[in-house]
């Protein structure tokens, strides 16, 4: 699909227009070439509108309960028109498996728990030390907050720093955040990389403020796949933050 | 309270009270089922009043509701920032998920009268200033396009019709239809992104 092509179908995609398989192709369009969602944002925000400008219909009494008691069917439940009995049946296979995987984790959490415990602690003293204010820091604390998110120190390579500093992330959502403290302000900023499979991709840039604070997000196209470690460089390339553990 | 509950504790206060889209769904993807309730308290009438429109019946209406929300929690995960807000998103999800109901009946009564489908500007006792101003926004916008601009628009949004089927019911071929489409989009956008004292 050319970009002509996409934005002639982009109209009738945010207007649900579009066949399933026509559909999927535009939603690959996007995925292969992020630079478009900035239109495909302001398309489908002006079709959002025309539903918006509808006036308002409260839902039935009980909408909320029935949603709920269908979220207690499985956590996944299936859209109003699937059966439960078929829903219980699959939950109940998937259950099996789930609590078998959950035991063995909550055996390796329990191993770790000390030390995660304490970087947390450490790390929402940080958060809340930045200031409330700044949006990175509700994205950085909701992301430590979900279940299966890594907190990976990141060691200087000299031992003349004084820094503290760990990647938040997340390999399901395909989130990272960095937060640091005790890092020298440098004019340029520093850099943010990951490295994987043997590539070192760029990941962003961050500047240290006034209190020698840091937090940044990392680029998510950077986070496609799982990354083996991350790195902080100053901008003539010059390491001076390494994650050494495995991710 | 445990020194884990404590840490949780006040990780959800901070993140409560400083809750952007993106904590939101995040959230959400994290299981916190308050957190779809209150996305729910947020989107559901706008999500209901979609459905009725495309679906005319309030049981059907309700049934779209509960498929939207079952559908946001299975498929936070995809939700992108980058590409729109949660309310944008959610509404997306609700007008699928009615035009998938509507394409499935076995006859769609389309009738002629596409000036009924668009957003009045007369007052409405129960709606809020704020939603009465949104309403005559749109609505101003959307008498802003030309005719051709505006019919394919209205077909596909309010009455769920295919592009194909635009096409066919107005008698115009698809490459037209699709650049009229492309053209009213676009307008329609511009129009919307005016602060709202400039709107026409």
């Amino acid at each position: 699909m050319t970009e002509a092509e996409f934005l002639d179908q982009l109209g009738a995609w945010a207007l649900s227009g579009l066949t399933a398989d026509e559909h999927a192709r535009m939603e690959r369009y996007v995925a292969e070439h992020p630079e478009i969602r900035a239109e495909v944002k302001r398309t489908f925000a002006a079709a959002a509108a025309l539903g918006h400008a509808l006036p308002s219909s409260s839902p039935a009494p009980g909408a909320w309960r029935r949603i709920e008691a269908a979220l207690g069917d499985g956590a996944s439940a299936g859209p109003a028109t699937a059966t439960a009995a078929g829903r219980r049946r699959t939950w109940a296979v998937v259950g099996w498996f789930a609590a078998a995987a959950a035991a063995v984790l909550a055996i390796w959490l329990w191993l770790d728990r000390g030390t995660h415990i304490e970087r947390e602690r450490r790390l929402a003293q940080e958060l809340a030390d930045r200031g409330p204010r700044a949006a990175l820091v509700d994205e950085t604390v909701a992301l430590l907050e979900l279940a299966g998110t890594q907190i990976i120190p990141l060691e200087p390579t000299s031992p003349d720093l004084e820094v503290e500093a760990n990647a938040v992330y997340h390999r399901g959502v395909k989130r990272a955040y960095v937060v640091a403290k005790g890092l020298p302000r440098e004019a340029a900023g520093y850099r943010i990389w990951v490295n994987r499979g043997g590539a070192r991709l760029p990941a962003g840039r961050m500047a240290v403020e006034e209190d020698g604070g840091v937090i940044a997000s990392v680029a998510a196209d950077s986070l496609d796949d799982v990354p083996e470690s991350f790195e902080i460089t100053r901008e003539d390339g010059a390491v001076v933050l390494r994650s050494r553990v495995k991710i | 309270m445990s020194y884990v509950a404590n840490v949780s504790f006040l990780l959800a206060l901070i993140a409560s009270v400083f809750e952007s889209d993106g904590t939101l769904a995040l959230r959400i993807a994290a299981r916190d089922q308050a957190a779809l309730r209150r996305l729910f308290d947020r989107t559901s009438g706008r999500v209901r009043a979609i459905a009725l429109k495309l679906l005319g019946q309030p049981g059907e209406a309700d049934d779209v509701v509960q498929d939207t929300f079952l559908e946001i929690w299975r498929s936070i995960e995809s939700y992108d920032e980058g590409r729109g807000s949660l309310d944008t998103w959610v509404s997306t999800i609700a007008h699928r998920r009615a035009v998938d109901r509507l394409r499935r009946r076995a006859t769609r009564p389309l009738g002629d009268d596409l000036e009924r489908d668009r957003p009045s500007d007369a007052p409405d006792p129960q709606e809020t200033v704020a939603e009465r101003q949104e309403r005559q926004r749109v609505a101003a916008a959307l008498s802003a396009l030309g005719d051709d601009q505006r019919a394919p628009i209205e077909l596909m949004y309010y009455r769920g019709l295919s592009q194909s089927e635009a096409d066919e019911h107005l008698g115009v071929a698809l490459g037209t239809l699709k650049s009229r489409v492309r053209a009213g989009m676009s307008r329609l956008a511009t129009l919307l992104e005016q602060p709202r004292a400039e709107a026409p």
